[in-house]
């Protein structure tokens, strides 16, 4: 029997802060994801830093959009797209200068909470990322 | 002016040669007011003013300034008597009214309305009040009477004090006389204290370190300028309002510890802010500061509409 946490075809998330495995796994769920087999690994060992999390999810592939807002959340993340086995695709998600609609704005004040305009933002730092409403102007942290 | 500036939604839309250039035009603006003539600059121009929120002094120098430069004005200043009450969305009524109109002036509850508004028109939009966030037109006539009586902003120590949360003037002049080399010292009710963003950009863009405090007579005596604020009760819980209302008061004790040639303002309306027996005093010069939004408010629709 296959060891369950190779996946055949799907996406694996991996270099995630350890802890940032099941918020990671619970965005997917509100954005992405519905019934797919998911894995999620904590405190895996890393090369790259002392321990990371780690996502993997069946017969899946990630959409840009929430690859660039992962990589907001956490600036080292990797995607790994598997088919047959293989390694298809591997991405390292570049923060943008500017983001549009990736986050509603979180200053309920704002008026791209009402009527439906869409949020854009500028993004004034890459690490920690920090966003800055294009049209209220109040700035913060996404999570 | 350059023509790129298409629409007034925020201070730092200006350079500070566009700043200058227009407190130029408003002087020239002053002297057609002072001949008491009639003048045709906007003739054939219409003014819209939609005020989703009271206005007095905005609403009616805007106006009066359009009137005197000869145009005409519409508009609504209670959006329950139009089409808002049905639930027409912002967009829709901009898209609307820049077809009935030349410039649109725009007092909105929510931050960030007159960016979102210029998406949807083809005529200038004047932000004249976007919720708590900023009221450039109030700054603009602030740093004109500020000029006038101090003829610099560069070292000048300008105490902004009150409600610095919520109160929209303040976020525009805080960040303005930033750039313009002003000290400033920021007194606030503890609660009410200027937002993270405004000393962000203070701090990281303009390399400026404004003097946070809570006691308005701590430093009202190196002040040149005194700027007090309301509490805006309109943007706070009731219970909240009575515990900030009455924080600052300015009267004639606190006056005396004031320089002498320091100047007194208020964006206006105030609610006890400032006691009338200031009234009195030659440094209040509050009445004189919201009647030069009429030269400054001319100087900006006819810079706007290319007309000057």
């Amino acid at each position: 029997m296959k060891s369950m946490h190779i996946i055949h075809n799907g996406t694996v998330i991996d270099h995630l802060p350890p802890g940032m495995g099941i918020r990671c796994f619970e965005l997917l769920q509100k954005r992405n994801i519905g019934t797919e087999a998911t894995i999620v690994f904590m405190n895996m060992p890393s090369s790259k830093c002392a321990t990371k999390d780690m996502v993997k999810i069946q017969d899946f592939r990630l959409d840009e959009e929430t690859a660039t807002y992962l990589s907001m959340l956490a600036p080292e993340v990797t995607i790994n797209i598997i088919e047959n086995g293989d390694i298809v695709k591997k991405i390292k998600p570049q923060i943008p200068d500017e983001v549009q609609s990736i986050v509603p704005c979180i200053n309920s004040r704002c008026i791209t909470n009402t009527e439906g305009y869409t949020s854009e933002f500028f993004v004034t730092s890459k690490n920690p990322v920090r966003l800055k409403c294009k049209y209220c102007e109040f700035e913060f942290k996404p999570e | 002016m350059p023509e790129s500036l298409k629409s007034f939604i925020n201070i730092s839309d200006l350079t500070e040669k566009q700043l200058y250039d227009l407190f130029d035009i408003a002087d020239s603006m002053q002297e057609i007011l002072d001949k008491k003539e009639p003048c045709d600059i906007c003739k054939g121009k219409i003014l819209a003013t939609l005020f989703y929120e009271p206005s007095t002094r905005t609403r009616l120098s805007f106006e009066c300034a359009m009137l005197r430069l000869g145009g005409k004005v519409l508009g609504f200043s209670d959006a329950s008597g139009s089409s808002v009450s049905k639930g027409e969305s912002l967009a829709d009524t901009i898209r609307t009214v820049a077809g009935y109109s030349d410039v649109i002036t725009l007092r909105h509850p929510h931050e960030g309305s007159a960016r979102v508004a210029t998406l949807y028109s083809h005529v200038p939009i004047i932000n004249a009040g976007d919720g708590g966030h900023q009221h450039p037109t109030q700054c603009l006539l602030d740093l004109y009477t500020i000029l006038k009586k101090k003829n610099t902003f560069a070292g000048l120590n300008v105490m902004i004090s009150g409600d610095l949360k919520f109160g929209r003037t303040t976020h525009s002049l805080a960040i303005a006389l930033g750039r313009l080399g002003a000290n400033l010292y920021f007194a606030s009710p503890p609660g009410l204290e200027m937002p993270d963003y405004i000393i962000h950009q203070l701090e990281s863009d303009l390399h400026v370190q404004p003097i946070i405090f809570h006691d308005l007579r701590e430093h009202i005596g190196i002040a040149d300028v005194v700027y007090m604020t309301r509490v805006q009760r309109e943007r706070l819980g009731e219970m909240e309002y009575l515990k900030y209302r009455g924080s600052y008061v300015l009267g004639n004790e606190t006056l005396h510890e004031t320089k002498s040639d320091a100047i007194i303002l208020h964006p206006l309306p105030r609610v006890g802010e400032i006691k009338p027996e200031v009234d009195a005093d030659p440094r209040a010069i509050y009445f004189e500061q919201a009647y030069n939004g009429v030269p400054v408010r001319m100087a900006l629709i006819a810079t706007l509409l290319g007309v000057i």
